[in-house]
């Protein structure tokens, strides 16, 4: 666990949160984190998006050369989470390996929209 | 250097003169019709030929494909090859060359009435076997540089092929001209997806014009282009689909609906301008 989350009540999980503008912000995760142990991040993040009242949420993927179904998969659920509470989530940064991964082996849509940068 | 290797060194000096100017004869004839190479070359060549072809068989065995001297035969024959190569000849001229100066050389040796009928013998099967190994050295130099060649223009072919076009800022033009395959795929979602990143695009115009036929492969991989790109963040547009594709993917049951399409570049233009929130104004001068 690599603590150092801009948020309280995150401190301990290998992400780091920022409030990047009104109703807007950041997840940059770190190398720590494990797409398996989805369950143990989404409650405290989701907490934190209804607490800082967002409606955006940039998921950056900058640091990710390649995204694996396992990893999209805890994308998935965290879009579709922040969705039933009505924050959209929007994955920046997307790199061109990672992007090539994806659309070999998805079928469909992801649940999230994808941008060049924050605010795109 | 064993006994045959020396005799046959003796015939050769001793009929270097005769030989070289049959040799130079002959390929005056080969090598001065298109013109591949001049008098002077031509002399230069068969002198310098019989100069190595003699320091081979000083050698301890002529046949060693390892030893300096073959290599340096070789290398010789090899540049040869390219220099006729690059002048427009074939591998047959120089093919031609070897066996004659080989059929020389043979001659030479067996008009030698000195020599026994074995040691004669022994210097026909050196020399033969000899020749063997250096046209087939040579082939195989001829062939990797060919491949070579063929190589370099195919990657020349795909780079130019799928030239990707910024015409305004953040709006990238893509033709595919001729059939899409795995690998040209591949490649043209690699050189895109970069530039999408480099150039900061966000809208990319995919034309299809110049795409002759569909099969459920192509239209696979059109989608999987148009997917990576959605997923980079951008947008992309898929322009000149002509009517005969189209009747195709609907027959392959290709659906394209959530892919933005547009009948011409033009029109897709046209879209990504709007998209962009540009106000496009038609004005005669």
């Amino acid at each position: 666990m690599i603590p150092g989350t801009s948020m309280p009540g995150l401190a301990d999980l290998p992400l780091h949160l920022t409030r990047i503008g009104t109703g807007d912000m950041l997840l940059e995760p770190r190398d720590g984190l494990d797409p398996d142990a989805a369950e143990d991040y989404l409650e405290p993040i989701l907490a934190c998006l209804r607490e800082q009242h967002v409606a955006r949420l940039y998921y950056d993927v900058q640091q990710l050369a390649v995204i694996d179904p396992v990893y999209y998969g805890w994308m998935a659920h965290l879009a579709r989470a922040c969705q039933a509470m009505g924050v959209r989530m929007v994955a920046v940064h997307v790199r061109p390996s990672a992007a090539f991964a994806m659309s070999r082996y998805l079928q469909a849509e992801p649940p999230f929209a994808t941008a060049l940068d924050v605010g795109g | 250097m064993d006994r045959i290797n020396g005799l046959l060194i003796d015939a050769l000096k001793l009929r270097i003169g005769g030989i070289t100017d049959i040799i130079e004869q002959q390929a005056a004839r080969i090598f001065s019709d298109a013109p591949l190479l001049s008098a002077e070359e031509i002399t230069d060549y068969s002198l310098e030929f019989l100069e190595l072809l003699i320091v081979l068989l000083q050698s301890r065995d002529a046949l060693d494909e390892q030893q300096p001297a073959f290599k340096a035969l070789r290398q010789f024959l090899a540049s040869m090859a390219l220099q006729i190569q690059s002048r427009g000849g074939e591998m047959e001229e120089l093919v031609r060359y070897q066996q004659f100066i080989q059929s020389t050389l043979l001659e030479q040796i067996e008009s030698d009435s000195q020599a026994s009928f074995e040691d004669s013998r022994g210097m026909l099967m050196l020399l033969v076997k000899l020749f063997n190994e250096l046209s087939l050295a040579v082939f195989q130099t001829y062939l990797t540089e060919k491949e070579g060649t063929i190589r370099a223009q195919q990657e020349e072919l795909r780079q130019t092929s799928t030239p990707i076009v910024e015409i305004w800022d953040g709006v990238l033009t893509l033709p595919i001209i001729g059939s899409m395959d795995s690998a040209r795929t591949m490649l043209v979602m690699d050189k895109l997806l970069r530039r999408i990143e480099s150039d900061r695009a966000r809208t990319i115009i995919i034309d299809v014009t110049g795409v002759q036929s569909v099969d459920s492969q192509v239209s696979h991989h059109l989608i999987q282009v148009v997917r990576a790109v959605r997923l980079m963040g951008a947008e992309a547009i898929l322009t000149g689909i002509r009517a005969d594709i189209a009747r195709a993917l609907a027959s392959l049951n290709i659906d394209l609906g959530d892919v933005t399409t547009c009948a011409t570049m033009a029109e897709g233009l046209k879209f990504a301008f709007r998209r962009l929130g540009l106000d496009m104004q038609g004005r005669v001068a």
